[in-house]
């Protein structure tokens, strides 16, 4: 791409971009974590969670700045317009990635610890695959790769799935054990924020697309995935 | 799909041995705004004198293609040359107003077309200071000097002035680059308004400009069409990668 004419515009741009890089792997980070504190009922890194996130929405906030004094200074447009547009949502998305995180840490911090459920759902690889969904949506903007995004939109399908299949076994659990309806309670919640956690990284991979190849995929989904995931 | 009001097929210019366009086709609509733009020196002038001829008083330019004006050739030998110029209104960069009052200015086209009548010359001035967007500001000093007004009352009376021999077609070479905001936003406002009755070609620097007002947007660059498309495809998503070099400000 060749540079612009005026450098201090490529500046604000390039600081736009690194500002998007090093959120992505902050909310990596904070999904990772949330996934591990689930998983080993770590209460401590449950707390590093919770206080990470106010680093997130520091970060939230200058890029949104950075996209408003763009938009004031220098009116971009084509490219460089649907660049700006989709650093909005994406950091948007990026930032309610780290709040469900934040919100997965604390329910983990209620939930009982002599709750056994863990070898009896499908957490585990759901934790796996959303660790991965979202990594893969934060490279596809790094890299601007957009068969990254159409693998996201594939594998969320998936995921999708057995997040359903989760709730259905949380629920005969909750039945089972009625005594610790409290924590299975918190694990439904968990489950649902793991639902939206996924949508999320869908939602960023959709600005991809938008930013590189100028097409609209939102909301058309099924037009975008193999014929495999479209029968499921 | 929307009627074309002007047609260029395979259209050459050069001045003596320098081309200043190179085989361009495009269709106009009626009723549009079409913005021309490009670096100095890419041809949008030379294209937007040869829709009404003004080229003709070079002898070193040659043409070569069509230019079709509701489906006739402006340069086959039977064209009335005066007849087109009166289709085609122009209004230039800087305001022109001749040194004489407003009134007389916007009278003067009707009254090189023979009409004497006081009071129909009143009612056209009247009209055409109307649709410029300028009466309110005149009506009661248009016996005044029109170069006692600003650069965009000028302009204005000056757009009213080429509105008054009833044209069909308003070629505007960046009528408000010379312009403050505020004026240029009233001259953007009036081309909206007019593009109702009129179809109107503007050349314009300005990238914003030409998205504000225009329907479709041509690209040029050293004599050639490089794109040209709706102006909201232009500038969200350019086809050709100097479209989207020379809209974004980048080094082509």
């Amino acid at each position: 791409m060749n540079n612009h004419i005026i450098k201090q515009f490529d500046e604000e741009l390039n600081k736009l971009r690194a500002r998007l890089i090093k959120m992505g792997l902050m909310i990596q980070e904070q999904i990772d974590n949330s996934m591990k504190a689930l998983i080993h009922n770590n209460q401590k890194l449950a707390l590093t969670i919770i206080s990470n996130d106010d680093k997130v929405d520091e970060i939230d906030l200058k890029i949104e700045k950075q996209c408003l004094k763009i938009f004031a200074l220098h009116q971009p447009v084509a490219m460089d317009l649907r660049f700006v547009i989709s650093a909005i949502t994406i950091n948007e998305k990026m930032e309610m990635i780290s709040d469900l995180a934040t919100n997965i840490a604390k329910n983990v911090l209620s939930i009982n610890l002599g709750l056994p459920y863990q070898n009896q759902t499908n957490f585990n690889i759901i934790a796996e695959k959303l660790v991965a969904l979202v990594t893969k949506a934060v490279d596809s903007f790094t890299f601007q790769d957009t068969s990254l995004s159409y693998e996201v939109f594939n594998d969320f399908l998936e995921l999708k799935k057995l997040i359903k299949e989760n709730y259905n076994i949380i629920i005969d659990l909750m039945k089972k054990n009625p005594m610790y309806i409290d924590s299975f309670t918190r694990l439904i919640i968990i489950n649902r924020n793991l639902h939206f956690a996924a949508n999320f990284a869908v939602g960023i991979c959709e600005e991809v697309v938008f930013m590189v190849d100028a097409k609209i995929v939102k909301h058309r989904l099924f037009d975008f995935i193999s014929p495999d995931n479209n029968q499921k | 799909m929307k009627e074309v009001k002007i047609k260029i097929e395979s259209l050459s210019v050069s001045y003596g041995n320098k081309p200043a366009l190179k085989d361009v086709s495009l269709n106009i609509s009626k009723n549009q705004v079409t913005a021309l733009i490009g670096p100095s020196g890419c041809g949008k002038t030379t294209f937007l004198k040869t829709i009404n001829r003004l080229n003709d008083f070079n002898d070193s330019i040659k043409i070569s293609g069509k230019v079709l004006i509701d489906g006739v050739d402006i340069y086959s030998k039977n064209t009335n040359v005066t007849e087109l110029r009166k289709k085609t209104g122009m209004i230039f960069q800087k305001s022109n107003p001749f040194p004489k009052s407003i009134f007389d200015n916007v009278a003067y086209g009707p009254r090189v077309n023979g009409i004497t009548n006081k009071d129909e010359l009143y009612e056209i001035v009247k009209n055409c200071l109307i649709k410029a967007a300028i009466w309110e500001e005149v009506e009661n000093n248009l016996y005044d000097s029109a170069l006692k007004l600003s650069g965009g009352q000028q302009q204005r009376v000056c757009i009213a002035r080429a509105l008054a021999v009833n044209p069909e077609i308003l070629l505007m070479d960046e009528p408000a680059s010379a312009l403050d905001p505020l004026s240029t936003a009233r001259i953007e406002e009036l081309i909206l308004e007019l593009k109702k009755n009129y179809t109107i070609i503007i050349v314009t620097h300005n990238m914003q400009q030409a998205a504000r007002v225009s329907d479709m947007t041509a690209f040029f660059y050293m004599g050639e069409l490089i794109e040209y498309d709706k102006t909201r495809k232009i500038f969200t998503n350019p086809s050709k990668r100097q479209t989207e070099d020379y809209i974004t400000g980048r080094y082509g």
